[in-house]
């Protein structure tokens, strides 16, 4: 055995480490004090504060702080435990472990953790003191954390799996305020955390971070060009196992987080993470966990179904962020139904689907997986509400409808060609006549959540017409059931005031607001997610409204309570700084629209990697900023590009699809690229027509956008009778935009001298004056 | 007695002396809670004096760990502590009764014993090669264990490494075999803990 280095500074030298252990049951020691003698003896040079450790340095060297010993070594620096030697405050020093000879990418990466560690504020984020060089060494000072590491942490205390789960949801929560700002960990494990004495977690490792910027870390450029590993590969998702850079966002932290959880809950991986490497890749990227529960029964199917979301093979089947998994462990622990099941039941439900013949496509069978979480939810609200055996027949009531849509569903359908998919447009279609013609009346609870799903996958395709009824429905149903303060009836009617907000019909939808806001706030608390959702969309009302001043108030109002620590998905922090953008720069704030929008922009990149109409609509504003300052051909660009989203994304016909592309054929117009110009409203009428109701008064503004182009480039007769059915529309409408459309049919009657109809319009044309 | 804000301080500065005074200050009291804990069918096998050096051991060993906020507070620690010794103790004993499925066999130390010590602590071995896990988990672990008051690197290269009999390793040690397994729970421990839990195998940085 070899010689114990420690043992030859120990202090006092009246017996080594080994005779003091001499004194075991032949010569017991005989009281307390001899114990603890012997005991301070054994422990050795460790606590002879003469820091036997070779390679300490000595324990003033970094400037104001005394060294008390080694806490950690790793790859890329050392960790000492120091005492702050004015406050005597307990501190941790990280210094590089290679000092002078490090290479730039090692001294980048330390960098980048010193400044990534200070601009993250948050109590379960370790806090960076002071940083510096000695020697050519970087370093930098952070609190100390007492305690140990949180793996542990976890098997010193046997604790229960709701606050297994209370720890975990903090450490989401920092992670969350990380992936706020835009810094992926990418290294997230046990060993990273650390557990204070009070049980409150600290993320103590941000080496590996990096900021979401788009451009590639030269850790990226590495790993692409080797396919090199970067984190740690037992608690690593599958793209990182995959080695692809691009693919890595902060979807990759909450598989991390996947793998922890299931540590902290049961002991083990998930699945074996022993072996060879090409092994355990290939489990990384193939293998299905094993299920939680199977290892500890005390794991009850929600919190199983939180784990195993979170780690998902495929990254949008993952919860989207940390805050969404906090939120859903947060939900759990209230006793709430939880987001997860959702998923759950989609796969579940997908699987069962894979038995149909026949060509049924996935858009079909995804909404009969929603009927089915809709089912399901109405399930879990009602276990609070009633007894066993009122829930059980509900329960079978419920899911006989799942059965009947499935056998509907898979029913031949003569209308429908060999091989035709059906489209989720198709579904909801028949999904709503279904409902009609089936009396649900004894069951209103199940109507309105089928109502709310069908009338949410309308609002998703943009079908806000087909939306409303479904939605009004729903609203009723869930009033006259659960009251007009229930979640179900503020949500749904929350819907339903975006869908009037949408079609125009400004007067209810704000009258909806009004009475929702004070709704929620009482309902979710004013820092629920929910509540400032809501928010939000009244801003976007008035924005709409051009009363921007009340517009960016709630926006800011939104923004403030996230800056005191209310918690909502970086998306949605997104949408409101973009919408806070458009109305200060409607309002002449240039300079902090073009940062709100530039920061929403890259926001919603971080939150959508993959092509996203959200990223798409942030453009579309960039753009029309850009417009405003008199920057076309970069706006121009921005809405090609947003097109380009859209196009991947969302049907040809969505509204907002066909709001952008008017937008830039409004641009090329003005620009003075009529022919370019007139080639793309032609599209978009053509679109609307294959989408929109005849009576549509957006159409009808369509055709009269159309029509004018033709008109200001000579093309009279083509223009004539787009404007004049325009104007038709428009004035079926009482649409406030009409008596432009009038004006410009009046300008074509002009020049066609036509003085008959000139006359009669220009009597009509309020402004005109007749 | 109270325990003196001096001591206090100083304890939680690292101060050995000043850890020993606040051992001997509430030492006892923990031996009382200890003591009826053992109960008849270990009182042959576990003394409390056992039990009570190993847990002081450990006081030193993470005096500069805690955060020692008064006296109460570190009685609870201490008692913890104890009680941890107490149950690996009872669990070492209880596993001993059973035969161990693997079979132990004595010999040279070699890298297939440090591999198995690293899958003991719960340390999975993945690195790009096997090879060269084996020789990181070498390499480490005798940096490591080098670091650990002597009793605890003892036991563990007696016991773990060398795969020698518990009643051989405590016959070397000069300590009685419920120390030793208190002895080796905590160094598995402090080697968990060194080793930043398998954080040094698998990260890249």
């Amino acid at each position: 055995m070899p010689d114990d280095p420690n043992q030859h500074d120990a202090p006092g030298d009246a017996a080594t480490p080994d005779q003091a252990g001499a004194a075991g049951p032949t010569q017991p020691p005989s009281s307390d004090d001899d114990l603890i003698a012997a005991a301070m003896l054994a422990a050795g040079a460790r606590t002879d504060g003469k820091h036997p450790e070779p390679d300490l340095p000595p324990p003033d060297y970094f400037p104001g702080y005394v060294i008390a010993r080694e806490i950690h070594r790793g790859g890329q620096g050392i960790v000492y435990q120091a005492v702050h030697k004015t406050t005597k405050r307990k501190v941790a020093i990280k210094v590089m472990i290679e000092g002078v000879l490090a290479s730039t990418r090692e001294r980048t990466r330390f960098e980048r953790e010193v400044e990534i560690l200070a601009q993250l504020d948050h109590p379960n984020i370790v806090d960076v003191l002071d940083s510096g060089s000695v020697e050519g060494r970087f370093y930098y000072v952070m609190d100390y954390i007492s305690g140990s590491t949180l793996d542990v942490w976890i098997s010193q205390h046997d604790l229960p799996i709701d606050q297994v789960l209370g720890l975990f949801a903090k450490i989401c929560e920092a992670v969350n305020a990380a992936h706020l700002k835009g810094v992926i960990h990418r290294d997230l494990k046990p060993a990273n955390v650390r557990v204070d004495a009070n049980g409150n977690p600290h993320i103590v490792d941000f080496g590996l971070a990096r900021i979401a910027t788009g451009s590639l870390s030269d850790d990226d450029r590495l790993m692409t060009l080797t396919g090199q590993f970067i984190g740690s590969l037992p608690w690593a998702s599958p793209e990182q196992a995959q080695g692809i850079p691009s693919m890595i966002d902060v979807r990759t932290d909450v598989y991390s987080l996947g793998v922890t959880l299931y540590q902290m809950l049961t002991g083990r991986f998930p699945y074996q993470v022993a072996g060879n490497m090409r092994d355990v890749l290939d489990n990384i990227l193939r293998a299905e966990p094993a299920r939680p529960s199977t290892v500890r029964r005390q794991i009850n199917d929600e919190v199983e179904t939180i784990v195993l979301k979170c780690l998902s093979k495929e990254r949008d089947r993952r919860y989207q962020n940390a805050g969404d998994l906090a939120r859903d462990i947060a939900h759990y622990l209230r006793g709430d139904p939880i987001e997860a099941k959702r998923d759950s039941g989609w796969y579940v439900l997908r699987k069962t689907a894979r038995r149909y013949r026949g060509a049924v496509a996935a858009a079909a069978i995804i909404l009969l997986m929603l009927v089915a979480f809709a089912v399901g939810m109405s399930i879990l609200n009602s276990q609070k509400a009633r007894a066993l055996d009122d829930l059980n027949a509900e329960a079978r009531a419920r899911l006989a409808i799942i059965e009947e849509l499935q056998l509907w569903l898979e029913a031949p359908d003569p209308t429908l060609g060999a091989g035709k998919d059906i489209t989720m447009r198709e579904v909801a279609d028949r999904a709503a006549k279904r409902l009609d013609a089936e009396s649900l009346s004894d069951q209103p609870r199940v109507e309105a959540s089928l109502r709310t799903i069908i009338g949410r996958t309308y609002f998703n395709l943009g079908e806000w017409q087909k939306a409303e009824p479904q939605l009004r429905r729903a609203l009723e149903l869930h009033e006259s059931v659960s009251g007009a303060e229930s979640q179900d009836a503020i949500q749904t009617n929350h819907l339903l005031a975006v869908v009037l907000r949408n079609t125009g019909e400004l007067d209810e939808s704000q009258e909806r607001f009004a009475t929702l806001r004070p709704a929620v706030e009482r309902v979710f608390g004013p820092d629920d997610e929910r509540t400032l959702q809501i928010l939000n969309d009244i801003g976007q009302l008035h924005k709409m409204r051009r009363e921007h001043t009340e517009a960016i108030a709630l926006f800011r109002t939104v923004l403030d309570r996230v800056d005191r620590g209310a918690t909502v998905k970086p998306e949605m922090l997104a949408v409101v700084r973009g919408n806070l953008g458009e109305s200060l720069a409607q309002t002449g704030e240039l300079d902090e629209a073009s940062a709100m929008i530039a920061a929403s922009i890259e926001a919603m990149t971080v939150a959508h990697p993959e092509p996203h109409p959200d990223t798409a609509r942030a453009r579309v504003r960039y753009a029309a900023l850009l417009q405003a300052t008199g920057k076309t051909v970069e706006a121009r660009a921005e809405l090609e590009s947003a097109i380009a989203i859209f196009d991947q994304t969302l049907d040809a016909t969505h509204p907002d699809a066909l709001a952008t592309r008017l937008r830039l054929a409004t641009l090329l117009e003005a620009s003075g690229d009529a022919a370019a110009a007139i080639g793309l409203f032609a599209a978009i009428v053509n679109a609307g027509e294959a989408s929109l109701p005849a009576e549509s008064p957006i159409l009808a503004w369509y055709r009269h956008l159309y029509g004018r182009a033709l008109l200001n480039a000579d093309g009279l007769d083509e223009a004539r009778p787009l404007l004049e059915r325009a104007v038709e529309g428009l004035r079926d409408a009482q649409h406030p935009r009409a008596p432009d459309a009038m004006r410009t049919l009046l300008r074509l009657y002009e020049a066609q001298q036509d003085e008959t109809r000139a006359a009669e319009l220009r009597a009509q044309i309020p402004d005109t004056g007749g | 007695m109270a325990v003196s804000d001096d001591i206090l301080q100083n304890a939680n500065a690292g101060d050995t002396a000043a850890i020993a005074a606040l051992l001997k200050e509430v030492g006892p009291r923990v031996r009382a809670r200890i003591e009826p804990k053992i109960g008849k069918q270990w009182s042959g096998l576990i003394e409390a004096d056992d039990v009570m050096q190993v847990s002081y051991l450990e006081a030193f060993v993470q005096a500069t760990n805690i955060v020692i906020k008064d006296e109460a507070s570190f009685v609870a620690w201490l008692t913890r502590v104890a009680e941890n010794n107490l149950r690996d103790a009872v669990r070492s004993f209880e596993r001993a009764k059973r035969p161990d499925p693997r079979k132990r066999v004595t010999g040279p130390v070699n890298e297939d014993s440090y591999v198995g010590l690293v899958e003991v602590l719960g340390v999975t071995t993945t690195t790009p090669s096997r090879a060269a896990a084996r020789k990181e988990a070498v390499s480490i672990m005798d940096r490591v264990l080098a670091k650990l008051p002597t009793d605890y690197a003892k036991v563990v290269r007696l016991y773990d490494l060398e795969c020698r009999p518990i009643e051989d390793v405590c016959r070397e040690m000069g300590r009685s075999t419920g120390a030793c397994y208190m002895l080796r729970a905590r160094a598995h421990d402090a080697l968990r803990d060194a080793m930043g839990t398998a954080s040094q195998f698998f990260s890249v940085s």
